[in-house]
């Protein structure tokens, strides 16, 4: 067979397949009436009512939060799987500005028999499917680990794989540390590290030397410039709704645009944070009516020189009020 | 002029254009049922909430193609088995119009693409079924052109081979 004549088989093969399928016709409907959430309700467990406890806060947990029998794996026929909520690191791929921070999000992740939550998670941060898609863990692709374990005051990390990790990978400096400190936060709350790769001490990565030991970086050191630590992304609240953002920005001042379920701009303002550290601040969002919202912040003046100037930094929670 | 879209318009008019394709191709990845609508519909959803980042057309169905091929991987991991991440086999059943040496043919090429590596697997369905470019499926899956092309071949590869023995 050709190769044009098998390109030609395959494609047939495959579209006959792909036709089996027929798109519910009033999906446009439901996706509407859903828009303004941004994870599947799958995913959200028992453990969103606590997600107000914030993302700062989720920084200095270990990644194990809960362990639950929900069923949380998505195959309709598979059996329940033991599930786990952790917190997980990325990196921001899309705000050069951004490079050096990681980002927390929350996952529902399933546990293997045998295996521990925080195995799971970093498992589950390899393999790099942030919710968000602007997120990534900036590890390359076939690498998986196969034990966590602590003792003594250092977390040893088996991971296996065929990926060069010596390489950079196309990571700038700041994007190889974010990436190495993502893997160690959502490795666990320990601050010393032993990884190996292969059954070798993980000595170079991605182009740079990290030692036997790798160290977690303090929290500041990579914590994002602008984050929303009320309400959390998936949060449940009550109206009236006062949001609290923490910044540490140019002049401290944060930018904030609050939309409603379906995009529509609500209201928009500013607040002071601060510069050269980070300072919490207030915004009172009024009385809400029953619905999803979205807020988002971000440095605007002006923003980092990487990203245009314009803006950076921007994030965003999706909430919901009763 | 380039007339600029809301959220709402964008994902109406994305929707009208793309959503049973990108369906179809979700049900390629993670097999016929629900789950494969239900995660467009996710990604669908997270296009809307991020619209004022993606702003053009182009770049919001990049995102929305990149946002079901993520949540794909994480709903074949989440299955946690061994054939996970099989493509259900169209039944051997021929119909009037096709010869059933044809039939058995698309058989085994399906079988053979669901025994491929993942990332084989991906490259052969945006490729073939929605028939993009090397560049658009680098960015969607997060690679390089060249990985791109690799990935075709040894999954074309595999493919020829699965049907040579087969007959």
């Amino acid at each position: 067979m050709r190769h044009d004549e098998l390109e030609a088989e395959v494609r047939s093969a495959l579209r006959a397949d792909a036709a089996r399928s027929e798109p519910a016709p009033d999906a446009l409907r439901a996706i509407r009436s859903r828009v303004g959430v941004s994870r599947a309700p799958r995913r959200r467990g028992p453990f969103w009512a606590v997600a107000a406890a914030g993302l700062a806060a989720a920084a200095t947990i270990t990644a194990v939060v809960v362990v639950s029998n929900h069923g949380g794996g998505s195959s309709p026929t598979g059996p329940p799987a033991k599930t786990a909520n952790v917190v997980l690191y990325f990196v921001d791929q899309t705000q050069p500005g951004a490079a050096g921070r990681i980002f927390p999000e929350r996952h529902q992740v399933p546990v293997p028999s045998g295996a521990g939550a925080r195995l799971a998670a970093v498992n589950e941060f390899l393999a790099g499917d942030a919710a968000d898609p602007d997120y990534a863990s900036g590890w390359p692709s076939g690498v998986t680990a196969t034990a966590v374990t602590t003792a003594g005051g250092t977390t040893r990390l088996s991971l296996t794989g065929t990926a060069d990790l010596t390489r950079a990978n196309g990571l700038s400096r700041e994007q190889a540390f974010a990436a190495q400190q993502a893997l160690l936060y959502t490795a666990g709350a320990g601050r010393q590290f032993a990884v190996s790769y292969n059954a070798k001490p993980l000595i170079k990565l991605f182009g740079g030397l990290v030692g036997t030991y790798q160290v977690k970086s303090p929290w500041r050191d990579v914590r994002p410039y602008v984050q929303i630590i009320a309400p959390a992304d998936g949060a449940s609240v009550s109206s009236p709704v006062t949001a609290t953002v923490s910044g540490n920005v140019f002049e401290g001042n944060v930018s904030w645009v609050l939309k409603d379920g379906r995009g529509k701009l609500l209201t928009r303002g500013y607040v002071t944070t601060a510069s050269m550290s980070w300072r919490d601040a207030s915004i009172d969002l009024g009385h809400l009516a029953t619905g999803r919202y979205t807020l988002t912040a971000f440095a605007a003046n002006p923003g980092h020189p990487a990203d245009g100037g314009r803006y950076s930094y921007l994030v965003d929670s999706t909430f919901r009020v009763r | 002029m380039v007339e600029r879209w809301d959220a709402d318009e964008a994902l109406t008019q994305l929707y009208h254009a793309h959503y049973a394709s990108l369906v179809r191709m979700a049900s390629l990845l993670v097999g016929h049922g629900g789950e494969a609508e239900e995660l467009v519909q996710d990604a669908f959803v997270a296009m809307h909430r991020r619209w004022r980042r993606l702003a053009e057309p182009a770049t919001g169905l990049a995102y929305v193609r990149q946002a079901v091929i993520n949540r794909a991987r994480s709903a074949l991991r989440h299955r946690g088995v061994v054939d996970r991440n099989r493509p259900e086999v169209a039944p051997d059943i021929p119909s009037a119009e096709e010869s059933a040496a044809a039939n058995e043919t698309r058989t085994a090429i399906l079988t053979a693409i669901g025994n491929l590596p993942q990332r084989q697997r991906e490259v052969l369905v945006l490729r073939y079924y929605l028939d993009l470019s090397e560049s658009d499926i680098a960015d969607a899956l997060g690679i390089g052109p060249g990985s791109v092309k690799s990935h075709a071949s040894r999954g074309l590869s595999a493919v020829r081979a699965t049907l040579e023995r087969s007959r």
